[in-house]
């Protein structure tokens, strides 16, 4: 198991984020967090990552992680392929002379398809671009592990669905382990192998679905794969209604004071298909 | 940009360009919003005009504002010992040049800062630094700086007196006491404002939280709020020097003190002409060298003010 979590919760004061969660992720593995705003999956994210300590449980993670945030979080003093060499230079990996580590850094950022830009200061870019500077940084360290946290809920529909192939592709390439935190169904259907489903806060799974459909992913087209997106999308639901009902008066009904849209249209942005 | 161009046939991004082509009903809509009644002339080339446009400005505004002043003194309107025309300051400037008092006097008023505005410096980053990193001391100490940043540096003066005598020890305490403050709180805001996200990013690229973190983390992010700090504390520092050289007549001449002169003197060429020298050289510094330095490194970050 790449990352393995026993009983794990999560509280800050009185605030309880996450609640008991046990969880085994197998190497190579893509998964996602899926649930509504504020159910701790963010939390959990840190916790694997070791920038949070969980308060009971254990956690047990084999190998190196490297993380994507939500925002770049790029350094805006260094250049884009100094901002990928950072973590080279941090490792104090004596063996790596200057040049080799430029050259890694070169890698990683054509993985990205960013070679023009090595040269470019952060804020001269846009927000997809300094996203994939990101995953650029956090790959060439090779970690056993990618931890992201919502790394495309900023940027715009099209950039998103752009970068959701090309994360795709990467890890086709590199089968690296993935725990991918998202709060849009779509995303998490089109991505990973399974969906691990968190409850409103605190943070419970309440459930785990394998996805065994190929790649390309179109519920338009595979009736297996919309009716584990209709099933989804109903606990789902559920889950958000419970975080709404919390943050409306009393007398807040879903049914009547949030006319119920029928399900979205199940349009997956099928990358590259209308760009 | 979009909001305006309902034709969706020219999606260009720069509204410039849009001007440039004239007769389309978009390009009207633009310079409508942009300036009223200037119409399609501004759009010729508006770049270009802007460049030169500024300075002409701001030169045309003192030639009148100078000329201004020798009309008047011309007409005699007050007596030149009241005003005197730009002339006389002139002379006056020229003279003290040649006799060899005012280089001398900006030497030593020039070693005084540097030294006042150093320590100053060193100690301004160092309680920031502290304060910026421990909550105890932000909450105590902190508070304390706070409250003697809004006290008028010169305030001091009394009492490095009583400590110090009338020494050049007493007008550097004023200097530092006038500067650190600035410093101090620009680098503790400086820090505070390091966005908690770059500080998980590092961690997680390796960087640490010892030297590793500061040398290449902590120092970098905070560089341009310390840039303005510094520009901030000089701009203090200087002031500082001027009160407390006026306030001290039987020290080293320094330029304070030749501006104090030409009171006693009933000199008011001297006077103007001192005015001119204390604001040149410290407008100077503030332009010449922290500015530069100020906005590349603002640019370089991409944190400048639009």
């Amino acid at each position: 198991m790449a990352i393995a979590l026993h009983g794990v919760g999560v509280s800050f004061g009185p605030v309880e984020a996450a609640r008991d969660i046990s969880l085994a992720i197998p190497s190579g593995e893509f998964v996602s967090l899926l649930g509504p705003s504020g159910c701790g999956k963010s939390t959990l994210l840190s916790v694997v990552a070791g920038l949070e300590t969980a308060s009971q449980g254990s956690v047990t993670v084999t190998g190196q992680a490297g993380m994507v945030f939500q925002e770049a979080a790029l350094f805006p003093w260094r250049t884009l392929i100094g901002n990928v060499a950072f973590g080279l230079e941090m490792r104090g990996d004596r063996r790596l002379s200057k040049s080799e580590r430029l050259a890694r850094a070169a890698d990683a950022l054509r993985l990205v398809h960013l070679s023009r830009f090595a040269d470019s200061y952060p804020h001269q870019l846009s927000g997809g671009m300094r996203q994939r500077a990101a995953l650029a940084r956090a790959l060439v360290l090779d970690p056993d592990i990618l931890l992201m946290d919502e790394p495309f809920g900023a940027l715009d529909a099209q950039t998103r669905s752009l970068l959701q192939a090309e994360l795709l592709t990467i890890w086709e390439r590199t089968r690296k382990t993935v725990l991918f935190v998202t709060h849009s169904l779509d995303e998490a259907l089109f991505l990973s192998d399974r969906i691990v489903l968190l409850s409103a806060r605190p943070g419970r799974v309440v459930g785990d679905y394998w996805i065994d459909a190929p790649r390309p992913r179109d519920p338009r087209t595979d009736a297996a794969l919309a009716a584990l997106r209709s099933r989804l999308l109903a606990q789902l639901s559920h889950e958000i209604e419970t975080v709404a009902r919390a943050e409306h008066d009393t007398d807040w009904h879903a049914e009547t004071d949030a006319p119920r849209v029928p399900p979205p249209p199940p349009v997956l942005e099928n990358v590259g298909a209308d760009i | 940009m979009s909001r305006t161009l309902p034709a969706p046939a020219e999606t260009d991004p720069h509204p410039a360009s849009q001007v440039r082509r004239g007769a389309s009903p978009s390009s009207l809509r633009i310079v409508k919003d942009r300036g009223q009644a200037k119409g399609s002339r501004s759009s010729q080339g508006a770049n270009p005009s802007r460049a030169w446009l500024r300075p002409a400005r701001l030169a045309l505004f003192y030639a009148s504002l100078f000329a201004a002043w020798w009309i008047v003194a011309a007409r005699q309107i007050w007596p030149p010992y009241l005003l005197p025309s730009p002339v006389d300051v002139g002379i006056f400037l020229r003279e003290s040049l040649a006799d060899g008092t005012l280089i001398p006097a900006v030497l030593t008023s020039a070693a005084r800062v540097s030294v006042g505005y150093g320590v100053a410096l060193v100690g301004g980053t160092v309680l920031g630094l502290a304060l910026a990193r421990s909550r105890l001391l932000d909450e105590t100490l902190g508070s304390a700086v706070v409250g003697l940043q809004s006290l008028p540096s010169i305030c001091w003066f009394p009492l490095a007196l009583i400590w110090f005598n009338l020494s050049e020890k007493a007008v550097l305490f004023v200097i530092v006491m006038g500067s650190l403050f600035a410093i101090t709180l620009a680098v503790r805001a400086g820090v505070r404002q390091i966005p908690p996200l770059t500080l998980r990013a590092a961690r997680m690229l390796g960087a640490g939280s010892g030297l590793r973190l500061w040398q290449h983390v902590l120092l970098p992010a905070i560089l341009p709020a310390f840039l303005s700090g510094m520009r901030q504390g000089w701009a203090f520092a200087w002031r500082s020097l001027m009160a407390a050289e006026l306030l001290s007549q039987s020290l080293k001449i320094g330029i304070g003190h030749l501006l104090s002169n030409g009171r006693d003197l009933n000199d008011m060429s001297m006077v103007l002409g001192m005015i001119f020298v204390i604001l040149a050289l410290g407008l100077l510094v503030d332009r010449l060298l922290f500015f530069p330095v100020e906005r590349a490194v603002a640019r370089r970050w991409g944190v400048e003010g639009a």
